[in-house]
Order: C-alpha cells, then sequence, then structure tokens
C-alpha cells in the first residue's frame, strides 16, 4: 500500500510520518498540475492525502482510493499536524480491511441497436442511427409504423397534420438504409448484457403477401371494426409505411372474400415465427399507453353512451362520423387522483386543448366546455389556451363529481371554483382526457423492474445515474408521457447515447457495485425490498445483482442482517476500522455524505467558519450506509457525540437513503438508554451543499 | 345453518324495532342463526368527529366481544358497519393495538364484519333467497336508498361497485319487486348533518323522496337506521317546508323480503312504520 501526500505547495507541512514497514510513503508538491506523473495500479490500494476528495477523485478517477482531506480539515481549519496523521493513519486501517474494486470490462460485441416501438420517437432514433452508420433492428408489434401519431388527425399546438412530421421522418428513415424492419413482431425475452444481448422475436404474418394497393379487398370485407373512435374493415392499410395492406387478425373471420378478388397473393392463415437477434443496445420507445378510463366509473366510459376518450374523439370528428353541438372535455380524468393515477401525465391538457380546437375549427357553433381543476399550459402553449379562449370556449375550474345521464342526455354534473356554483351541463358527447401508464410489460421482459412507475428513476440525470456504463435507453413517451416535440428531442438522446457506447471497443468501469457472498446470505430477501434502483432479485435460488442497476449506494450492505451484501472498496468492516483508528475520547465524529454535508464541511473552510479539532470528519457515500454499528463503535471509544450528516428528505442521491438512515437513528435512540448514553449523544441532520453556518452549529453543540 | 353474532348498536333497537324484528324473522327463514353480543355498546360513530380515538376505542371494544365468541359480526346499521370496519382495520397498526391492549381488550380470533345485506347477498346468494320467495311482489315499484357506508369508503369494503352500486337492488329483484333506476342514487340521506344544519338535512332528504314521488314509488327501501329518520320520521319536516304530500312509505329492506316470504305484516312489524304503508300492503292483498 501506498500513501501519497500532496503539499499543495508547501501549505501542508506534514511532519516525518512513521507508517509501518510496507507503507512507503510519496510526497507530491502540487498532484493538480502532476497527476499524469502520478502512476497507480488498478489493483493497488492508495490513501491520497491532499485537498478535498471533490477534486482529488475527478483527477484520479477508477482507482482504489481512500482520500484524506489535511487541506480543508487541518490546515485552513489551524488544527494540529496530530489530527492530520490520526486521519492519514485511520485511512490506512481502512484500506487494509476492504477488498478493491475490480475493474469491470464490457466487449461491446454486436455494434447494432434494437429500437423498439416504431412510433415518432422510435423511427427518430432508427434514422439517426442508420445515418450515423450504425445498423438498427426496428421492432413494431402493428403492422404499420407510425405509433400513436398515425392515429391521430392533428398535433398540438399548431394543429398540423401528422403529414407534416411523420412523413418526412419516415422518407428520411427509408434514405439512410441500414434498417432490418420488424412488422408485426413482439419481444419476448431478451437475455444477455451490455453489449451483447439476444432478444427473442416473435413475428405474426401479415396475411398480404403482394399487394398491389388496388382496394379491391376493403370493399368485399364484411367485418367493420370500430378502432378508437373510427371505422375500418378487418383488412385496412394506414398511410404510413410498409405501402401494403394487412389483416387485423383479432377480428377476420377467415371468410376468404378478400382472397377471391385479390390482385396479389393474400394467405388467411396467421403464422408465427420466432426469431433471435443479436444487439450491443436496446433503446425502448413503446410510446403512449392510455389509462384504462373506464376505472374511473363516476364518468361512466364504457357505461354511458357519448361518454369517449380524447383520441376516440379527435378520430371520430376528424371522419365526420360526429357533429356534436355541445361537448364537455373533462381534464384529469383519473389523473392526480390517489385512486387512480397519481400523479400529472403532463401532455392530457393539451390533449383537451387540442380536440378543442379540433371541434371548433370544424364547426364553429359549437359550444365546448373544458372542466379542469388546473390548466396546466406551462411553457409557450399558454398562447394556446388563451387563443382558444378567445374562440369563445368555455373554461371551469373544478373537477366534476359525476357524468349520467337524464331524458337521454348526458349530464356533467361540476362546481365551478370561480363562481362558487354546482353546474349540470348538459351535453351529448362527453371527452375524457385520461393519464397515462408505464409500459411495464417491456420493462419487466428487460428485467427492469419498475414498481408500475415510469423509468424516471433509471432514467433521470439528476439522480445520478449516467454514473452507470449502460446499453438500455429509453425515448419518447416510454420515458414519461410527452407530445412529438419532446419525443423527438428524447428520441435524439438517446441514440446519441447509443453512438456514444459504440464509440469504444469495450467500456471500462470502476464502478463499485454491490457483492452478495453465497454462503452467508440466507435469502431474506430483506436487500430486494431496501434496493431503490431494484437492482436485486433472486435468480436460481440466488441473490443477483444487476450491475446495470447497481448505483453502489451501500443502502442493502446495511440493511442485510449477515452483512452478505457488501459495495466493493466500502464495506461496513473498512468503515468500522476507520473510526476504531480515528476516534480519541471526547472527540465528534461526523460521518457525513459525500454528496451534501460532505460539501457543507468544505465550505466552512472557505468561509472561514471553525470547528473545535476534535471534530473528526468521514465521508460516506451516503447516510443510508452507515450502519449503527458504526455508531457503536465510535461511542466505545469514547466519542462525545455522532453526528450523520445527509442530504434533505427526498434530495437523496440514492432515492432513498437518507429515510433508511433516518429509520435506523430512530431505532438505535430507542435503544440508546437502555446501555447508559444519553439519547442525544447522536443525531442525523440534513445539511445541504453549502450550509456551513448549520454544520459548524451543531457540531460546536455536539461538542459541549 | 349459519351462525353469527348479531351487532344492534342504539338507533336500532331504540327507533327501528321493526328493523330488528324483520331481520330476525328473515334470518330465521333463511336458517341464519344470530346470537347477541352481551355487553355490546354504541359503535363510536356519533362521537367520532369529536375524538376519533376513543370512537374507534368503543368500536374495538365491540369488536373484541365477537371475537371471544368466535363468531362473525352482522351488523344492521351503516355506520356501525363502517365504523367496526374502521375500528379493526386500526387494530392492525401497531399504536391502537397497544392503547387497546392497555385497556385489557383482546382480539384473539380474526373475524369479518358485514353488513346485514351484504351477509345476505355474499354469504346466502340470490339463488337461495329466491327460493324462498313464496309471494312475489310483482306490483310493487320500489326504489332502493343505499346510503353511504353500505359500500363506502371503498378500502374498509371493496364491495360493491361504489359509483354504481348493484347489490340492493339485486336483492330486491330477487322479491319481484321492479326497482326503479334514478340519478343521485348515491347521494347521503342528510343525515350526517342532521345536528349541525337541520335546513340542510331536510333539503337533502326532500330531493330524494321528491325523486320517489316523481318516479310514482310505492316505496323508499332503506338500509339504515339513520337514513330512515331522515326519510320517514323527518318526511313531516319537507312536506311542510316545501308544501309537497309524500306519503311515501319507507321500509327496510328485510320487511319486503319478509313480506315475499309470506310472512304477515305483523312479522315484519309493520305498525312501527310511522308513514303508514297502507296503500302498498293493499296492492299486496295483506290487509
Amino acid at each position: 500500500m501506498k500513501v501519497v501526500v500532496c503539499t499543495c505547495n508547501g501549505k501542508i507541512k506534514l511532519p516525518s510520518l512513521n507508517l509501518g514497514q510496507d507503507i512507503r510513503i510519496e510526497q507530491w508538491d502540487d498532484l493538480c498540475r502532476m497527476k499524469t506523473q502520478l502512476k497507480i495500479e488498478p489493483h493497488e490500494k492508495v490513501v491520497i492525502a491532499g485537498c478535498s476528495p471533490n477534486l482529488m477523485e475527478g483527477l484520479f478517477p477508477n482507482i482504489n482510493a481512500e482520500f484524506v482531506n489535511l487541506y480543508e480539515q487541518v490546515v485552513m481549519m489551524n488544527h494540529s499536524m496530530d489530527k492530520a496523521k490520526d486521519l492519514i493513519v485511520a485511512a490506512i486501517e481502512k484500506m487494509k480491511a476492504i477488498t478493491s474494486i475490480e475493474p469491470k470490462i464490457y466487449e461491446i460485441e454486436h455494434k447494432k441497436a434494437l429500437v423498439i416501438g416504431g412510433g415518432i420517437a422510435g423511427i427518430e432514433v432508427a434514422s439517426q442511427l442508420a445515418s450515423n452508420h450504425i445498423k438498427a433492428d426496428l421492432v413494431e408489434i402493428s403492422p404499420f409504423l407510425g405509433g400513436t401519431v398515425a392515429n391521430l388527425d392533428r398535433l398540438y399546438p399548431e394543429g398540423t397534420p401528422y403529414s407534416h412530421t411523420l412523413m418526412p421522418q419516415i422518407g428520411k428513415m427509408l434514405r439512410a438504409g441500414n434498417i432490418t424492419y420488424y412488422f408485426n413482431t413482439e419481444v419476448k425475452a431478451v437475455k444477455g448484457k451490455i453489449g451483447n444481448y439476444r432478444v427473442n422475436l416473435e413475428t405474426c404474418s401479415r396475411g398480404v403477401i403482394e399487394c398491389t394497393n388496388c382496394r379491391k379487398c376493403v370493399d368485399v370485407c364484411p367485418v367493420e371494426v370500430n378502432e378508437k373512435g373510427k371505422k375500418r374493415k378487418a383488412i385496412y392499410f394506414i398511410p404510413t409505411y410498409p405501402n401494403k395492406y394487412a389483416i387485423d387478425w383479432n377480428t377476420c373471420t377467415k371468410c376468404g372474400e378478400c382472397v377471391k378478388v385479390c390482385e396479389g397473393k393474400i394467405e388467411l392463415e396467421e403464422k408465427k415465427t420466432e426469431k433471435e437477434i443479436e444487439s450491443g443496445a436496446i433503446v425502448v420507445a413503446t410510446g403512449l399507453n392510455w389509462y384504462d378510463v373506464s376505472k374511473v366509473e363516476e364518468y361512466g366510459y364504457g357505461r354511458l353512451d357519448g361518454v369517449m376518450t380524447t383520441l376516440e374523439f379527435e378520430r371520430a370528428i376528424a371522419s365526420g362520423q360526429l357533429k356534436p353541438k355541445t361537448v364537455v372535455i373533462i381534464c384529469c380524468a383519473g389523473s392526480r387522483d390517489s385512486k387512480h393515477l397519481p400523479y400529472c401525465s403532463k401532455i392530457c391538457c393539451f390533449l383537451a386543448l387540442k380536440e378543442a380546437k379540433l371541434a371548433i375549427d370544424r364547426y364553429p357553433n359549437t359550444q365546448i366546455y373544458v372542466v379542469a381543476m388546473d390548466m396546466r399550459s406551462y411553457g409557450t402553449f399558454e398562447y394556446f389556451y388563451n387563443t382558444l379562449r378567445e374562440q369563445g370556449v368555455s373554461f371551469i375550474k373544478g373537477k366534476p363529481s359525476e357524468v349520467f345521464k337524464r331524458n337521454e342526455k348526458l349530464v356533467v354534473r361540476t362546481e365551478d371554483l370561480y363562481t362558487n356554483e354546482l353546474l349540470e351541463i348538459e351535453a351529448e358527447t362527453v371527452v375524457l382526457s385520461s393519464g397515462f401508464v408505464a409500459d411495464t410489460a417491456t420493462f419487466d421482459k428487460l428485467r427492469i423492474n419498475l414498481n408500475g412507475d415510469f423509468p424516471i428513476l433509471f432514467e433521470n440525470a439528476a439522480l445520478g445515474n449516467t454514473e452507470l456504463p449502460r446499453s438500455i435507453f429509453t425515448a419518447g413517451s416510454a420515458t414519461f408521457p410527452a407530445g412529438v416535440r419532446d419525443s423527438l428531442i428524447d428520441a435524439r438522446k438517446a441514440a446519441f447515447s447509443v453512438i456514444n457506447l459504440f464509440k469504444e471497443k469495450k467500456i471500462e468501469t470502476m464502478h463499485p457495485n454491490a457483492q452478495v457472498s453465497e454462503d452467508l446470505c440466507s435469502l431474506c430477501k430483506m436487500c430486494i425490498g431496501s434496493c431503490p434502483y431494484n437492482a436485486i432479485s433472486i435468480v436460481d435460488d440466488k441473490i443477483k445483482v444487476d450491475e446495470e442497476l447497481c448505483m453502489g449506494c451501500g443502502i442493502c450492505s446495511i440493511t442485510c442482517p449477515a452483512y452478505a451484501s457488501q459495495i466493493e472498496g466500502s464495506n461496513p468492516q473498512g468503515l468500522t476500522n476507520q473510526i476504531r483508528a480515528l476516534v480519541k475520547e471526547g472527540d465528534v465524529l461526523a460521518l457525513l455524505c459525500r454528496w451534501s454535508a460532505y460539501n457543507a464541511a468544505d465550505r466552512a473552510a472557505y468561509d472561514r467558519y471553525s470547528y473545535p479539532e476534535n471534530v473528526k470528519i468521514i465521508r460516506v457515500p451516503c447516510s443510508g450506509a452507515v450502519d449503527p454499528s458504526h455508531i457503536m463503535s465510535a461511542l466505545d471509544n469514547g466519542a462525545k457525540g455522532v453526528l450523520i450528516g445527509g442530504c434533505y428528505p427526498n434530495a437523496c442521491h440514492y432515492a432513498k437513503g437518507n429515510f433508511c438512515a433516518k429509520a435506523r437513528e430512530q431505532l438505535l435512540k430507542s435503544n440508546l438508554a437502555l446501555l447508559g448514553f444519553d439519547r442525544n449523544i447522536i443525531r442525523l441532520e440534513w445539511i445541504g451543499k453549502d450550509e456551513a453556518n448549520k454544520f459548524v452549529e451543531i457540531v460546536k453543540e455536539m461538542n459541549k | 345453518m349459519k351462525k353469527y353474532a348479531l351487532f344492534l348498536g342504539c338507533t336500532v333497537p331504540v327507533r327501528a324495532q321493526h328493523y330488528e324484528l324483520s331481520a330476525r324473522n328473515v334470518a330465521e327463514k333463511l336458517e341464519i342463526d344470530f346470537e347477541d353480543m352481551k355487553g355490546a355498546s354504541c359503535c363510536g360513530f356519533p362521537i367520532k368527529a369529536v375524538d376519533a380515538e376513543t370512537a374507534l376505542l368503543m368500536a374495538a371494544r365491540n369488536i373484541s366481544i365477537a371475537s371471544a365468541m368466535k363468531l362473525n359480526v352482522v351488523t344492521l346499521c351503516n355506520s356501525c358497519t363502517a365504523m367496526l370496519s374502521d375500528a379493526q382495520l386500526e387494530l392492525k397498526k401497531n399504536n391502537f393495538y397497544r392503547k387497546f391492549k392497555e385497556l385489557g381488550f383482546s382480539y384473539p380470533n380474526e373475524i369479518t364484519i358485514k353488513h346485514f345485506v351484504r351477509m345476505l347477498y355474499e354469504d346466502i346468494g340470490i339463488e337461495k333467497i329466491k327460493s324462498y320467495v313464496k309471494k312475489p311482489l310483482n306490483m310493487l315499484n320500489v326504489i332502493a336508498h343505499y346510503g353511504c357506508h353500505y359500500m363506502r369508503p371503498s378500502y374498509l369494503y371493496g364491495f360493491d361497485n361504489t359509483e354504481v352500486p348493484q347489490t340492493l337492488d339485486e336483492l330486491l329483484s330477487a322479491t319481484g319487486a321492479k326497482t326503479l333506476d334514478y340519478v343521485d342514487k348515491k347521494m347521503c340521506c342528510g343525515g350526517s348533518v342532521l345536528g349541525i344544519d337541520e335546513e340542510l338535512a331536510i333539503t337533502m332528504a326532500n330531493h330524494k323522496l321528491n325523486i320517489a314521488k316523481n318516479k310514482n314509488a310505492d316505496a323508499l327501501i332503506s338500509i339504515c337506521p339513520f337514513c330512515t329518520i331522515m326519510y320517514e320520521d323527518n318526511q313531516r319536516k319537507a312536506e311542510a317546508k316545501y308544501k309537497i304530500q309524500y306519503d311515501l312509505p319507507v321500509l327496510y329492506y328485510p320487511q319486503l323480503l319478509g313480506l315475499s316470504f309470506g310472512l304477515d305484516k305483523n312479522s315484519v312489524g309493520m305498525r312501527f312504520n310511522r308513514v303508514r304503508p297502507n296503500r302498498l300492503l293493499e296492492k299486496i292483498g295483506d290487509q
């Protein structure tokens, strides 16, 4: 093991150290500038003493190191160099106990991407990849490309039909080449990991083998289908791509009329073929998934004639099947409702506005009421809302309590919060603008368990998941419901991620993962529930940690009653040793979260605050990675107090680590009295990254 | 033979003897055995708004009595059902259970709590009830009033459709009577605000009475003593306030069921009805 000390151009004046025989000490004057000259082997354990790890870690990524902050915590605080020595010795003790982080190498074996979903986002991803000379497989479950956009009459806010957006997209994709299309195809199973996936596809035959687009089959087909508000036959065509008719097997009666008149070739047999393809990256672009609004029973969808969804209304109006006189559009049908969807689906307000505009554009005398709890027309969309108000659409603030039939007319009962009246609005058509749910089926197949939620946590850069090497991406509305504009931006982002991934032959990372020891694990499954990223699962009666999802927060390692789960490079024993070596009688130990509270301690130095010398700081990955046993060993050494500094509620870098810490603190506090300690000897505090003042006040208070 | 503990509450024995009488007689016909709960008190509902915890503890105490008897509870009143179910849910929470224990109560056996009508629907079944009907009441048009706490809050019961309730209508159809569908089926009777704002309560009661009159219903069928107080006892007040003549009999479901089983009018306690159901009895030929 070696200790690297940076003197920061002579500012840190360490006395001569004698740390034992097998520990080499290197002194450097200015590591910031000489970083390339410092050679560290990947497996070598080092202790780097110098300035704050926030800087040092950036300079030396991917090494097995413990950083000791001498500059901010000792020199700037005018503490004695004995403390510096203690800090270094403690860090060495930690490094002795821990397992070193193994570098993980992922070979990108197949430089080919799989795009699931042929909607506007999937098309954009595929064409961006193709134009960057990356081969793509585009899998679409229906016989035609276009997804939801191909079902729409127009797009908000301009009201342009999809021919303005989707058709040029498809043209661009076809020109780029490099894409294999799979229609009527479903992803059945996915195996493998980063850079090397094997995907099983199941393709259902199209029925129409050769087609001249003569349309005779549609004329003779006896089966009429109402597809989302618009009538079509069982053999049909959507003018996107491919330019070929298709049979809807769910409704086809196989009467054979179409075969008789067909100029090409039709096979009336539903054949399923399976295929396995290989892929280096997967982009999920499965699009919008409507919430089943018939579950919102008070609005009577499916029970009362004339109650329809926004999509059905749009298609019915556009095809001329519906000419209403009075329309009530109900926003938030089932959204922001604890019984249904607790969240706002972001785009349903625009859909409501779009449908209002569609109806009023076609039939200007239509009386339209939009009933909404709040009209959420964020950003530049406010003008869309204002335009409609000028066009005579009535907006009512309220949440309708029910829709019922009286004298063969639909009645919407709602309160109007602006006028404080109870209204009963009679209408022939009631449109429910419902929310959207996540496509959990596809994510389950990818073994990404989202607990029914949208993959926000999986995708969200704000929570730091970009630290992990990944090869599964989401695009468009699969991430969260989005309009066409947002979907395209999201799709380009996903395409860029794939291009970036395929740049190298392999990815090498030292990102720490949780490792579960089979010998110690008793399959109690407590870690599964504790993991904020759903990275832990049981495969063949063994706990398996998904490398692609594990963020290395360490919450599972503390939750495990047998310490079977351990984070590489920071196992609990290491921290215990560090505490044992560092804490002396009468010290105050501060275990600070690296994301917030540790920065506050640094900030204290920059802002010229000072705290007593006996305050010893240890940096932990998360307040949730502190075990009660760590606290007890500090108290055992005679600590005057133990402070755990974490992020504010809901602001945890690892989603819920600080809540775990809170629960453990409560439990430990309730037992402290039994052991003869004062309850307040340990404190868990939320300390933001700039709250130096708060940090200093707390440690001073604890030092009294 | 099915056996239940019958929880009466306070309103039924004092103001709705005909409900109890008819329920017991109908149960006897259907071979249901009711055992009385010795020491049972008020369910706690009336003081819930003032002191929720005491109210829940009162309900939990009643549960502990039934639990000691190892019998599932059947209640006659909607509010009692809600209160007992609420307490049963609360007993699963540590803090509440600790208080419950401190008071010397126990909950040794897991029991279920069901409204009388729900018990008929779920445990006896429509088909079996139909087989007991001797005198179908085809000539009657009735409207069903469910009351709030028969199926709400849904997290307590998970029974029936809270927006479009059906069970009472189905049970009424089993007697042969025709049930009339109407708007505002699940509207509250007004009983819950009676103590604070009588004016409002009477307005709410009047709304449904008016619907029944417009629909030409022979009777309004209730399953909760509170609701009946609003529609029957306070019918006069509504008539005086709105200057309308209703004269609408308000029957409990087991009364109507008893009539269809061939019980005479006294066995179902018709003389206790404040609004005399003479015309209704004439119609079915039972004077």
